[in-house]
């Protein structure tokens, strides 16, 4: 059963698993987090993977309480070492190390958060990060480990709002939904932004893999974006031994590309065409080969420009 | 009239159609329902949605998709688009044929004669009858039986409900979620496939194995568990094929390199297993299906996981496999259409290596042959078999296995078996 059924929600009747869950002691429970319409929070046994959590997801934060409730047990010594994700009354995992326990609550938030966009059937997801200026959004389309969080990440350093970096999400009306979730960062980037590492957190470095879950308030106070529109569309391919080089894109070719990265396109059917053909109208669109960060960044922010004043 | 062009960008990796049909102008082409399209900047976006596909037609071609919106012939719409641009006639008339072979090709447009395909569409889709592949208790199941599992799903392949059971809750909960889509409740449905994928390494550096049975044969044994679910995925997708009309199936083993593919006999299952980093490493890689198809022009294509749910799947299988700590493995034969680059029969005692004894071979692994048409199948397979080289090897020798997967394939290999 998916997490955004009705009748999987808190507040009905509790499972006999979700009973036994809430007679344990915990030692936090994290704020309410909205993320997309999935409204959850988190609570654990560890103080510290705690405030971890509500410091990352701090953008996301709401009054009321969650629709859903993640609970993360570890294991008694004399069981098989090792952590179990539930989400509500059902168990979504066994995993043996506090580092992958993270690393997968992560991903499961995310999954929800696109599986009840996708049932919910209102808005359009694509796999993609963004970034904004004055309400104008560069979205950066590509499948993992492309440099999505990368370039989002750089680009609000150095002054552009952000959008997210991983589900960009359009109402009804084409218009761009921020979701502020942390960027995750990889190990691999952890060079290019040495000073986001989680070091004022104690006691969480258990919990740390190869990603570091960054709070968008961390790489600039105030970064995270309002509503907006599609400016710009990048196909977005990281190649270590390329020149980057930005290439325009004719629209329509943007499309196949699109569907390829959305969460939601063929659940909503023949309504989504016209509504990618209505956000890719307002925008430019190109395909970005990334070698070096600072010239992508200088490239697109010129193409953020040209798109501003018009040029195509 | 600028040349009238197709550009082919898929969502879901289609690939340009080596033949198209040849029409004349008394062609009366039809959009297919299924087929939703946008205008963007002059070009037309079509998207297929039955099955998931986008393609891009380029000013001229979305021309012509434009004019199908009114019933007529392709000569009706040559006059029509000659009287509006002033064109050579003739010009005209073989851009339109052309550009309309390409959507035919493409699934786009059907004949508007060809009643059963609009029929199909435009029918309300009926609810399906549920088969089942029965399980015989044989000795041999009662000790897959004897593994014990942790509980088993029902998945529904057309119109067949297949059972899958799974080693633990954690592998069950992982299948749930990638079969998401195509979970029904069933408790009639046999234990066809079973997947036993082992918990991530304690780090002894001991690597376990995962394994997927079908019935109670032990069908992929990997380390990695992304290659066990993906093989399982291509068998629950065969099953759909199999219930379709069209290309031989051929239950063979296919090594693919560059382009082109080797079938080889499933004899050699255990020693391409074994030997499987050492084709890697000459850039062969092995496809993990359960069968391929052969088509008329005797290329082959592998066909594509229709069970897989595109970037979410692929997600959730490399965070599996990044549990495992071990990378997924680049060995994965793609989808799509291979060109028969040789037939590689193991070498039999007492059976000589002759074109007759392979033909046997090659039609005992039709797998649907009960739906086609019995000379068709006979002289597909000959004509492949004229057509491309064979070799004979024997697995007790698994370097002239490797060698002659290789000089088939034109990799270099030195003949040692044949």
């Amino acid at each position: 059963m998916s997490a955004v059924d009705i009748e999987g929600k808190r507040g009905d009747r509790p499972s006999p698993v979700a009973r036994l869950l809430d007679a344990r002691t915990w030692g936090h429970q994290t704020k309410t987090f909205d993320a997309l319409g999935f409204t959850f929070a988190v609570r654990t046994a560890d103080p510290a993977l705690g405030a971890y959590l509500d410091a990352a997801y701090a953008s996301l934060a709401q009054d009321g309480d969650p629709d859903h409730l993640y609970s993360i047990v570890e294991r008694e010594p004399r069981e098989r070492r090792g952590f179990s994700v539930f989400l509500d009354g059902r168990r979504t995992d066994s995993l043996d190390t506090a580092a992958q326990t993270l690393r997968y609550l992560t991903w499961h938030i995310n999954r929800e958060v696109t599986h009840h966009a996708e049932l919910a059937g209102e808005l359009l997801v694509f796999h993609a990060s963004a970034v904004a200026r004055d309400g104008r959004a560069a979205m950066f389309v590509a499948p993992m480990n492309s440099g999505k969080s990368t370039i989002a990440t750089a680009l609000v350093r150095g002054g552009l709002d952000y959008v997210t970096d991983e589900a960009v999400a359009f109402d009804e009306r084409g218009v761009m939904v921020p979701y502020p979730r942390p960027v995750a960062l990889e190990r691999g980037s952890w060079s290019l932004f040495p000073d986001l590492g989680p070091r004022s957190a104690p006691g969480i470095e258990r919990y740390l893999g190869q990603q570091w879950l960054v709070p968008p308030g961390a790489l600039r106070p105030a970064a995270v974006a309002g509503p907006g529109r599609a400016a710009l569309v990048v196909k977005l391919r990281y190649d270590a031994g390329a020149t980057t080089l930005v290439r325009p894109m004719r629209r329509a070719h943007m499309v196949p590309h699109l569907v390829e990265q959305s969460f939601t396109f063929h659940r909503l059917g023949r309504s989504a065409l016209t509504r990618v053909a209505e956000i890719l109208a307002g925008a430019t669109c190109v395909e970005l080969t990334m070698n070096d960060l600072d010239e992508a960044c200088t490239a697109v922010l010129a193409c953020l420009d040209d798109g501003a004043t018009g040029h195509d | 009239m600028t040349e009238p062009h197709l550009d082919h960008a898929h969502a879901h990796g289609s690939t340009e159609p080596d033949e198209l049909p040849e029409l004349d102008e008394s062609f009366s082409p039809a959009r297919r329902d299924a087929i939703a399209s946008v205008e963007i900047d002059g070009e037309a976006v079509c998207y297929d949605t039955a099955s998931g596909e986008v393609h891009v037609l380029n000013p001229a071609a979305a021309l012509v998709w434009d004019c199908l919106q009114v019933p007529g012939t392709i000569r009706e719409i040559v006059d029509d688009l000659v009287a509006e641009l002033g064109l050579d006639r003739g010009v005209v008339s073989s851009d339109v044929l052309d550009a309309v072979a390409r959507m035919v090709a493409n699934g786009l447009v059907v004949g508007a004669n060809d009643d059963a395909v609009l029929a199909e569409e435009r029918a309300p889709e009926p609810v399906p009858e549920r088969r089942y592949i029965p399980e015989v208790p044989t000795t041999c199941m009662a000790k897959v039986d004897d593994l014990g599992w942790a509980g088993s799903i029902s998945v529904q392949a057309g119109t067949l409900v297949l059972g899958v059971r799974a080693n633990s809750e954690e592998t069950l909960a992982l299948l749930r979620e990638i079969l998401h889509d195509h979970l029904v409740v069933d408790d009639d449905t046999p234990p066809n496939y079973s997947v036993s994928l082992a918990p991530p390494s304690s780090g002894s550096g001991k690597r376990e194995l995962h394994v997927l049975y079908r019935s109670c044969e032990l069908t992929i044994r990997s380390r990695i568990p992304s290659r066990v679910v993906e093989g399982l995925l291509a068998h629950l997708s065969a099953q759909v094929a199999s219930q379709e009309h069209g290309a031989v199936r051929l239950a063979a083993l296919t090594l693919v390199a560059d382009g082109r593919a080797v079938l080889a006999s499933r004899h050699f299952r255990a020693v391409i297993e074994r030997l499987e980093p050492r084709l890697n490493a000459r850039g062969i890689t092995v496809a993990d299906v359960p069968a391929v198809e052969l088509l008329a022009d005797d290329a082959i294509v592998v066909p594509r996981t229709r069970f897989s749910q595109g970037g979410r799947a692929a997600d959730m299988l490399a965070a599996w496999d990044a549990r495992a700590e071990r990378g997924r493995e680049p060995a994965v034969v793609a989808s799509g259409r291979y060109e028969l680059a040789g037939l590689l029969f193991e070498t039999q005692e007492n059976v000589p290596a002759t074109n007759l004894s392979s033909m046997l071979e090659l039609l005992a692994r039709v797998s649907n042959i009960e739906a086609l048409p019995g000379q068709s199948t006979l002289d597909r397979l000959e004509r492949a078999q004229s057509r491309v080289p064979s070799r004979w090897a024997h697995w007790s020798e698994p370097e002239a296995v490797v060698d002659a997967a290789a000089e088939l394939l034109s990799l270099g290999g030195t003949t040692r078996a044949g």
